[in-house]
C-alpha cells in the first residue's frame, strides 16, 4: 500500500531533521523562546531576505542568545511560493499558523510584502502574538490614512494592536516623494505602478499628494510587469510630455526593464527624469543592466529613514557591526530587521517576570505584546522614537537617494542626496 | 509628438515586438504541426538563446558595440553559433523528454514539456542569478531619421529597430524556402499531414521530427539573440511569458501554418502596442486574449488555418 | 486472505489514518496539518479539473479562472468591509459556498460556450485566454471609472478590491467548532467536502454521463453518431468541473481569510494540470495522489530535505553541504520529477495500464475461438419489444431521399441522388471507390449538411439535425474504418449506445434514486443481452482496443443496435473479414431484418454479400445514381458494368467486385 509507505518516509525525514538540528547546549534556566521570521528567501528576493535574516541574527547575537534567563531561538521561514517565486498568501498563512501553533513561539517577525502581512496579522492577533515587521510600509496595516475601507481594524480581530513597525509608512513616503519631485522642478508627472499592493498604494499616495500641491499628474497607470517590453507604455509617456516618471514598484516586478527602456525611447534627463520609492532601493536593481539608464534618467529614490552612512549613534554603530559581522553592506531593510530584533529583546527583558509567571502560552505572548507596545523613547538607528497607539513609529525622517557613478563591477550606486520632510 | 507620430512610433514598437513573437511562434507551430505537442519548453529555449548568445559574445571577447568589419563577421558568426547551440538543445530535449512518449497519451509529453520548462528556468536562474542580466550594446544604435536623413522628427527609428525586422525577414524567407523546396521540408509537410501515410511512403518520420526540432530551436535561438541585442536586458523568467504570447500568436494565425504564425506574431505585436497607447497597459493582456477568443469563435482554425472537414 | 477482505482492511486503514492524522500530527508536534489542508484544497481543484481533462478529454489551461471566481464569490459575499451595498452584509459561509459553486459553474458554461464551434487544442487556447482575462479583470475592476464625454456616471467604483484583494473573508460558523487558527476543523471540513466530491465523482464516472464524457474523449464524431450530444456533454463537463473549483475557491478564501488577485495566475492552472496528469488523468485515486504529492513535496519534503542535508553537512563537517540550499533547485527537481514520472509511467502514477494491442490477425483468433452463429432465440427480448412496429407505420418508406446534392469546394460529391428505403427492407449501396457512398451516409446521419435535396425519415425531415438528434430519431450507423471507444470496455461501448435512451441527470447519477438504479441495471442487462446476441458474451470487460478485428466489427454493430434504431446504416461491415465471419455477419443482418423488421442500408464491396442479401440495390458513380433495381437487374445493367470495368482507372475495385 502506497499511503503508509509515504507516511513512513515522511516520519523518518522529520525524525532525522529533528535530530540533525541545532542541539547546542545553553544555559536556559527559564526555558526557550522562539522568534519566527517570515519573508521571501528565494529568487530576486534572496539577497534582501538574507539581509533581514542577518539583521535579526545580529540583534540576538548581541545578547549572546539569552535574555533574562531565556534562550532565544530564531526560526526562519520563507513565504514565497515556488510556483511564482513571489510571496504567496497560503504559504504566509501557513507560516503564521506554524508560529502560532508552536508553544515556544513568542513573536513573529515579518513580513516583507504588505500583502502577506494582511494575511498573517489577523492570525497572530488571535493568538495575542506580537508581530514586528522590518519592511512593510503599506499604510492600511496600521492606520486610516491611505487605507482601504475597514482597515486597519479588520486586521485586529482581538480588538488590540499586535502589529508594530519600526519604520515609517508609505502615506508619508509617497507624499514626501511628490514634494521632492516638485522641489526638483518637475512640471508634469506620469505615474505608473506594477499593480501590486505596495506599488499601487504608494503610487496612489504620490498621485494624490502631487495633485494637492499643484503638480499635474497625467495618469496613474498600471503596467503588465511580466512583459519584457515596456516600450509602448513609455512611448505613450513620451507623447504625453511628462518630465518625471514615478514608478510604484519593487525590484521583483520588472523595474529594471522600465528604467532600461526609458533610455531606449529617449526619456532621459534633462527632459524626463525618473523617481521611485524604497522598493527600488536595492543593489540588485543596479546590477540588472540598469546603471547607464539609471544615470541617464537622473534616477532618484525615496527611503523611509536615514541612509546607513548618515546615521549617528546607535545607527552608525549598528551599521559598522553589521559590516564587520557579515562582511558586506547591509541590504535596505537589514538594519530595520536588527532594530526590530532589538526592540523585541528589550521588551522581553522588561516583560521577563510576567512571561515567567504566565499561566499559558497566550499569557506569555500577551505579556510580550504589551511590553513591545509600551516601547517609549527607544534609542534606535534613526534616533529616539516611540510606538504610537497604532503600532507605528512617531518619526518620519525620510531620505532621498540619487544614482551616481561609482567604481566597482556594478558601475554606479545609490548615493544619499538629501533629507526629506 | 502629434497623433500620427504617436501612431507611427507605436506601430514601430508593435512591429519589432511582433517580429520576435513571430520567430518564436514559428517554432511552436512547426512542432505542433508535426507531433501535436504544445511545446511549453520552447519559450525557455528562446530565453536560453539570449543567455547563450551572451556567452558566445563574451567568449569571443565582445563587450562593446561592434563596428565595421567586426559587425559583418562576428555578428553572423554569433548568430550561427547561437542557433546551433539552441538547435542542439532543442533536439536533445526532444530526444530525452518527448521521443520516448510518441505513442503515449497526448497529455504525457505536454507534462514533460512543462517539466523541462521548469528545469531550464531553474538552470538559467542558477547560472546568471535572479537579477536581470545586462546585455551589451553589441549592435550600433543610430537614430536613422536624425543622423542619416537630417530630419528632426519626434519619431525614433534606430538601426536596432531595422535590425529586428531585417534579421527576421531572411530567416522567414529561408524557412519558407526550406519547407517548400527542400526534401526535408517536403518530408516535414507530409509528416505533418499524415504521419502514417508519410511513413508508408518511405519518409523517415523520426528524422523529420528531429529536423523540425532543429529548425525550431535555431529560430528560437535567433529570436533570443535579437531580443538581447534589441532590449539589452535578459531575465531568467522571460521565456514563460514570451512563450505564452508566441503560442497565442501561433494559434491566432492558425496552428500548423507558418504564414499564420508570422501573421499572428505581428498582429499580437501591433494589438498590444496600440492597446498600451490607446486603451491602457493594464487591460492589454485581456484585450489581446479577448480578440484571440473572438477570432477563434468566428474562424475556428485561426486566421490562416486550413478548414478540415471531419471525415467519418 | 481474500481480495475483498484485503480491500476492506485497506479502506479501514485509510479512513482511520485520515481521521487520526491531525491528532497524530499534534501529538508529534509536526505542525503539518495546515500544509496538508492546503494541499487538500488543491486536491479538490484537481478533482474538478479531472472531469474536464481526465473524463471529457478537453485540455483546459485556464482552470485557475474558476478557482478565482469561487474565491471571489465567497470573498465578496462574505466580507464585511467592501464598500458596495451588496457586500456590506456578510452572508453565511454555508450559503456562500453553494453560491460560489454556482457562479463558477456559470462561468464554466461561458467558457465552454465556444465549444459549440471550436475543437481540440483551439479550445485549450480559449481556456488559456479566459485564464488570463479573469485575473486582469479582477485586478482592474477594483477601480472602475466610466467616462462618457465629460460625464462620469461611475467614478472609482470598487467591485473586486483591486490589487488589495478582499480582506478579511468571513469564517464558517458552526456551534462549538472553532474555525480559527486551529487547522483541525478546517482539515475535517475539507476532508468531508473532499470525500463527498470523490464519492460524487466516482458515481458520475459510472453513470450515463460519465460514459458520455469518456466517449467524447475517445472519439467525438463516433460519440455524436452514437447519440451523445457533444455540445451539452462538454458544457456539462465544464460546468461541473468548474463547480468543484467553486467549493475549493471558497474554502481557500475563508481559510486564508484574504484573497489577492496574484494567487490565480497561469502557473496555478499549469500546476493543477500537472497534478491531474501526473497522478493519472481520469483516475480519481491518481488525481488525489498527484495533487497530494506535488503540494507535499513542495511545502514539506523539500524544505525538510534542505534542513536535513544541512544538518548532515554540519555533523560531517562538510561546509558545502551545510550551506547548500536545495530550495534554490526546487524548480529543477520539480521539473525533473515531472519528466521522470511521465517517462516511466506515461499514463500517470495510478493511470490504467494499457496492455499491448492485440495482434490484428483476425483469422488466428477466430480459429481458436469461433464465434457462434446468431440464433433467433438469442435476439434480446427487449430489442424485440422496442422495435415492434408501432402505430406510426403509415408510410411504406422509412427513409426517402430526393435530389440530394453535396459539393466540397469544386467537387460534386453527390449529385441529385434519389433513394428510398422501404420499411423492413435491406438496400444495398454500391459503387466504385470515391463514388460518394460514405458521403451519402454522412449526409443521412447529419455529419455533413447537404447543399440541397430532401431527406425524410418516417415522414419528418432530417435536414439540419445534429447527428445525435438523428440517432435519437432512430437511425444508427457503423463506420468504414471502425470507430470504437478504444479505451473503454466492450460493455461500456454498448452502454454509450443506450445513452440517448436513458434519462439519468447529474443529480440522479450522483444520488441514485431507485428509478436511476433500476434504469442502470436494466441498461446493463440489455447491453449484456446484446453482447451475447452478437457473440461477445465473454468479453464484456475487455478493453475495446484489445478485441480482434472481427469482434470489433460486431461490437460496433451491437453499439449501433443499442441505440434502438429502426434504420441501420452499415458501412462495409464485412471489410477485412474472413469468409466465415462474413457469413456469420450476413446471417446476422438477415436475422435482424426478418425478426425485428429492421431496415438496413448497406454499403458493401463484397458483391456476393450485397447481391445475396439486398432487396434492391442503388449504384452510385461520381456522386450520381446510375442504376437502381433488384440484384439481378443490377448485375445486367450496362452502366454498372461500365462503371466497374470501364475505364481501367478502377482496376483495384474491379478486381474486388468481380462476381464470385
Amino acid at each position: 500500500m502506497r499511503v503508509p509507505r509515504i507516511a513512513a518516509v515522511a516520519v523518518a525525514l522529520f525524525g532525522l531533521a529533528a535530530v540533525s538540528g541545532d542541539a547546542a547546549a545553553q544555559q536556559c534556566p527559564k526555558g526557550k523562546l522562539r522568534l519566527y521570521t517570515s519573508w521571501p528567501m528565494q529568487g530576486a528576493m534572496l539577497p534582501e531576505g538574507t539581509g533581514m535574516k542577518n539583521g535579526v541574527d545580529l540583534a540576538v547575537s548581541e545578547v549572546n542568545g539569552t535574555v533574562a534567563g531565556f534562550c532565544l531561538e530564531i526560526v526562519n521561514l520563507d513565504d514565497a511560493s515556488p510556483q511564482t517565486g513571489k510571496w504567496d498568501g497560503a504559504v504566509e498563512a501557513e507560516n503564521a499558523n506554524k508560529a502560532v501553533g508552536d508553544p515556544l513561539a513568542i513573536v513573529y517577525i515579518g513580513t516583507y510584502n504588505s500583502g502577506a502581512a494582511k494575511v498573517s496579522i489577523p492570525i497572530t492577533n488571535r493568538a495575542h502574538m506580537a508581530q514586528v515587521t522590518p519592511a512593510n510600509t503599506y499604510p492600511g496595516l496600521t492606520k486610516k490614512r491611505g487605507a482601504a475601507p475597514g482597515e486597519p481594524e479588520i486586521y485586529r480581530p482581538g480588538g488590540f494592536v499586535n502589529y508594530f513597525r519600526p519604520i515609517p509608512a508609505d502615506d508619508i513616503q509617497g507624499a514626501v516623494g511628490a514634494k521632492w519631485a516638485k522641489r526638483l522642478g518637475a512640471k508634469k508627472v506620469y505615474v505608473i505602478n506594477d499593480q501590486e499592493l505596495y506599488g499601487k498604494g504608494i503610487a496612489d499616495v504620490f498621485e494624490a499628494t502631487a495633485k494637492k500641491i499643484g503638480l499635474p499628474v497625467v495618469a496613474n497607470e498600471g503596467i503588465d510587469w511580466k512583459q519584457p517590453d515596456q516600450k509602448p507604455v513609455l512611448t505613450k509617456i513620451r507623447a504625453s510630455g511628462a518630465d518625471l516618471v514615478y514608478l510604484g514598484g519593487v525590484i521583483e516586478t520588472g523595474a529594471q526593464v522600465v528604467i532600461r527602456q526609458m533610455k531606449e525611447v529617449g526619456l532621459t534627463a534633462p527632459r524626463t527624469r525618473f523617481m521611485g520609492p524604497d522598493g527600488l532601493l536595492e543593489e540588485e536593481l543596479l546590477k540588472g543592466a540598469t546603471c547607464d539608464a539609471a544615470m541617464a534618467t537622473d534616477m532618484r529614490v525615496t527611503f523611509a529613514g536615514l541612509p546607513f552612512e548618515k546615521m549617528r549613534g546607535v545607527g552608525a554603530k549598528t551599521y559598522e557591526t553589521y559590516k564587520a559581522k557579515f562582511g558586506k553592506e547591509p541590504t535596505s531593510y537589514a538594519l530595520y530587521a536588527a532594530e526590530g530584533g532589538r526592540v523585541i529583546v528589550d521588551a522581553i527583558k522588561r516583560a521577563a517576570p510576567e512571561i515567567e509567571r504566565a499561566k499559558d502560552v497566550a499569557d506569555k505572548r500577551e505579556a510580550l505584546r504589551k511590553a513591545i507596545a509600551s516601547t517609549k523613547n527607544y534609542e534606535g538607528i534613526n534616533g529616539k522614537w516611540s510606538f504610537d497607539e497604532n503600532g507605528d513609529v512617531d518619526y518620519d525622517t525620510m531620505s532621498g537617494f540619487k544614482v551616481v557613478k561609482a567604481d566597482g563591477p556594478v558601475g554606479c550606486k545609490f548615493a544619499f542626496e538629501t533629507i526629506l520632510e | 509628438m502629434n497623433w500620427w507620430e504617436v501612431l507611427v512610433q507605436q506601430t514601430i514598437n508593435g512591429l519589432t515586438r511582433g517580429a520576435v513573437f513571430a520567430l518564436i511562434a514559428l517554432g511552436y507551430t512547426m512542432v505542433y504541426g508535426i507531433i501535436e505537442l504544445i511545446n511549453f519548453a520552447h519559450g525557455d529555449v528562446f530565453m536560453l538563446g539570449l543567455f547563450v548568445s551572451l556567452a558566445w559574445f563574451s567568449l569571443l571577447g565582445v563587450t562593446r558595440t561592434l563596428t565595421g568589419w567586426q559587425l559583418v563577421t562576428l555578428l553572423p558568426l554569433v548568430f550561427l553559433l547561437t542557433m546551433l547551440t539552441t538547435a542542439a538543445l532543442n533536439v536533445a530535449i526532444d530526444r530525452l523528454a518527448y521521443r520516448p512518449l510518441r505513442r503515449s497519451p497526448r497529455l504525457a509529453p505536454l507534462i514533460t514539456a512543462i517539466g523541462v520548462s521548469f528545469m531550464l528556468e531553474n538552470l538559467a536562474l542558477l547560472w546568471k542569478g535572479p537579477a536581470p542580466i545586462a546585455y551589451p550594446d553589441v549592435f550600433p544604435s543610430v537614430d536613422i531619421l536624425r543622423e542619416w536623413f537630417g530630419v528632426d522628427s519626434a519619431i525614433f527609428l534606430t538601426t536596432k529597430d531595422v535590425l529586428v525586422v531585417v534579421a527576421t525577414i531572411p530567416l522567414m524567407i529561408g524557412l519558407t524556402y526550406f519547407v517548400r523546396r527542400t526534401r526535408w521540408g517536403k518530408a516535414m509537410r507530409a509528416t505533418a499531414q499524415d504521419r502514417e501515410t508519410a511513413q508508408a511512403m518511405g519518409i523517415d518520420v523520426e528524422r523529420t521530427i528531429l529536423v523540425t526540432f532543429l529548425v525550431g530551436g535555431a529560430l528560437a535561438g535567433a529570436a533570443g539573440l535579437i531580443q538581447g541585442m534589441y532590449y539589452n536586458i535578459g531575465m531568467w523568467w522571460m521565456g514563460y511569458q514570451a512563450g505564452l504570447r508566441a503560442f497565442t500568436a501561433a494559434v491566432l494565425g492558425g496552428i500548423g501554418s507558418m504564414g499564420g504564425a508570422a501573421l499572428g506574431g505581428l498582429v499580437i505585436g501591433f494589438l498590444s502596442a496600440w492597446s498600451d497607447q490607446y486603451i491602457s497597459a493594464r487591460w492589454t493582456n485581456a484585450i489581446v486574449f479577448s480578440i484571440l477568443i473572438l477570432v477563434l469563435v468566428f474562424r475556428p482554425r485561426g486566421l490562416l488555418g486550413e478548414p478540415t472537414s471531419d471525415k467519418a | 486472505m481474500s481480495a475483498t477482505a484485503r480491500r476492506a482492511i485497506g479502506w479501514t486503514a485509510l479512513v482511520a489514518g485520515l481521521l487520526l492524522y491531525p491528532f497524530l500530527d499534534r501529538a508529534l508536534g509536526l505542525q503539518t496539518v495546515h500544509a496538508v489542508s492546503d494541499g487538500m484544497i488543491y486536491v479538490l481543484l484537481a478533482l474538478g479539473l479531472n472531469i474536464v481533462v481526465g473524463y471529457a478529454g478537453l485540455l483546459d489551461l485556464g482552470y485557475a479562472a474558476f478557482f478565482a471566481i469561487g474565491a471571489y464569490a465567497m470573498g465578496l459575499l462574505n466580507s464585511p468591509v467592501l464598500g458596495s451595498p451588496l457586500y456590506g452584509h456578510p452572508w453565511s459561509f454555508w450559503l456562500c459556498i453553494w453560491l460560489a459553486a454556482a457562479m463558477s459553474a456559470l462561468l464554466g458554461l461561458v467558457i465552454g460556450a465556444p465549444t459549440l464551434r471550436v475543437r481540440g487544442d483551439y479550445l485549450a487556447i480559449i481556456t488559456l485566454g479566459f485564464g488570463e482575462i479573469i485575473p486582469v479583470a479582477i485586478r482592474n475592476l477594483g477601480d472602475v471609472t466610466i467616462e462618457i464625454g465629460g460625464w462620469r456616471p461611475v467614478e472609482r467604483l470598487n467591485l473586486t478590491g483591486g490589487e488589495n484583494g478582499v480582506n478579511p473573508v468571513g469564517r464558517p460558523y458552526l456551534p462549538g467548532v472553532p474555525f480559527e487558527t486551529d487547522p483541525v476543523p478546517w482539515y475535517f471540513l475539507i476532508l468531508v467536502i473532499g470525500a463527498a466530491s470523490v464519492w460524487a465523482m466516482s458515481r458520475l464516472h459510472d453513470s450515463r454521463l460519465g460514459r458520455a464524457w469518456m466517449a467524447i474523449r475517445e472519439d467525438e464524431t463516433a460519440a455524436d453518431c452514437t447519440g451523445v450530444n457533444p455540445v451539452s456533454t462538454k458544457l456539462l463537463a465544464f460546468a461541473l468541473g468548474a463547480s468543484f473549483s467553486g467549493f475549493a475557491g471558497s474554502i481557500y478564501a475563508a481559510k486564508l481569510q484574504a484573497i489577492t488577485p496574484g494567487a490565480f495566475e497561469f502557473q496555478v492552472s499549469i500546476m493543477l494540470l500537472c497534478m491531474v496528469v501526473l497522478g493519472g488523468a481520469g483516475s480519481l485515486r491518481g488525481v488525489v495522489l498527484g495533487a497530494m504529492l506535488i503540494t507535499v513535496f513542495d511545502r514539506v519534503v523539500l524544505s525538510q530535505t534542505t534542513f536535513l542535508v544541512r544538518g548532515i553537512g554540519r555533523t560531517l563537517g562538510v561546509p558545502a553541504l551545510a550551506a547548500l540550499d536545495l530550495t534554490l533547485w526546487r524548480w529543477f527537481f520539480f521539473g525533473l520529477g515531472l519528466v521522470l514520472v511521465m517517462l516511466l509511467r506515461p499514463q500517470g502514477l495510478a493511470g490504467r495500464r494499457t496492455s499491448p494491442i492485440a495482434p490484428d490477425d483476425a483469422d488466428e483468433v477466430t480459429a481458436m475461438e469461433p464465434s457462434p452463429p446468431p440464433r433467433v432465440e438469442s435476439i434480446p427480448g427487449w430489442l424485440r419489444e422496442q422495435l415492434a412496429p408501432g402505430p406510426a407505420t403509415r408510410e411504406a418508406a422509412i427513409l426517402q431521399v430526393q435530389g440530394l446534392t453535396k459539393r466540397f469546394g469544386g467537387v460534386v460529391a453527390l449529385h441529385e441522388v434519389d433513394l428510398v428505403v422501404p420499411r423492413g427492407s435491406i438496400i444495398g449501396l454500391i459503387g466504385p471507390n470515391g463514388a460518394g457512398k460514405t458521403t451519402f451516409f454522412n449526409v443521412v446521419t447529419g455529419l455533413v449538411r447537404p447543399d440541397s435535396g430532401r431527406l425524410t425519415f418516417e415522414g419528418a425531415s432530417l435536414v439540419g439535425l445534429r447527428p445525435n438528434a438523428i440517432v435519437a430519431r432512430g437511425i444508427a450507423r457503423t463506420f468504414q474504418s471502425i470507430r470504437l471507444f478504444t479505451h473503454m470496455t466492450v460493455l461500456e461501448n454498448v452502454l454509450v449506445g443506450e445513452h440517448c435512451r436513458l434519462a439519468a441527470t447529474v443529480a440522479g447519477a450522483v444520488l441514485r434514486p431507485p428509478s436511476v438504479t433500476a434504469e442502470e441495471r436494466r441498461a446493463r442487462e440489455r447491453a449484456r443481452a446484446l453482447l451475447a446476441f452478437v457473440g461477445l458474451a465473454g468479453k464484456a470487460d475487455d478493453l475495446a482496443r484489445n478485441l480482434p478485428y472481427g469482434d470489433q466489427r460486431r461490437l460496433e454493430i451491437a453499439r449501433a443496435l443499442a441505440t434502438e434504431p429502426r434504420l441501420l446504416l452499415l458501412d462495409e461491415p464485412t471489410a477485412g473479414m474472413n469468409p466465415r465471419e462474413t457469413e456469420t455477419l450476413t446471417n446476422l443482418i438477415g436475422l435482424l431484418r426478418r425478426e425485428l423488421a429492421l431496415s438496413v442500408l448497406l454499403i458493401e464491396h463484397d458483391m456476393a454479400v450485397v447481391m445475396g442479401i439486398s432487396d434492391r440495390i442503388t449504384v452510385l458513380d461520381y456522386g450520381t445514381r446510375i442504376a437502381e433495381g433488384t440484384p439481378a437487374e443490377i448485375q445486367r445493367h450496362p452502366r454498372v458494368i461500365e462503371a466497374y470495368l470501364g475505364t481501367g482507372s478502377e482496376q483495384e475495385s474491379a478486381a474486388r467486385t468481380a462476381p464470385r
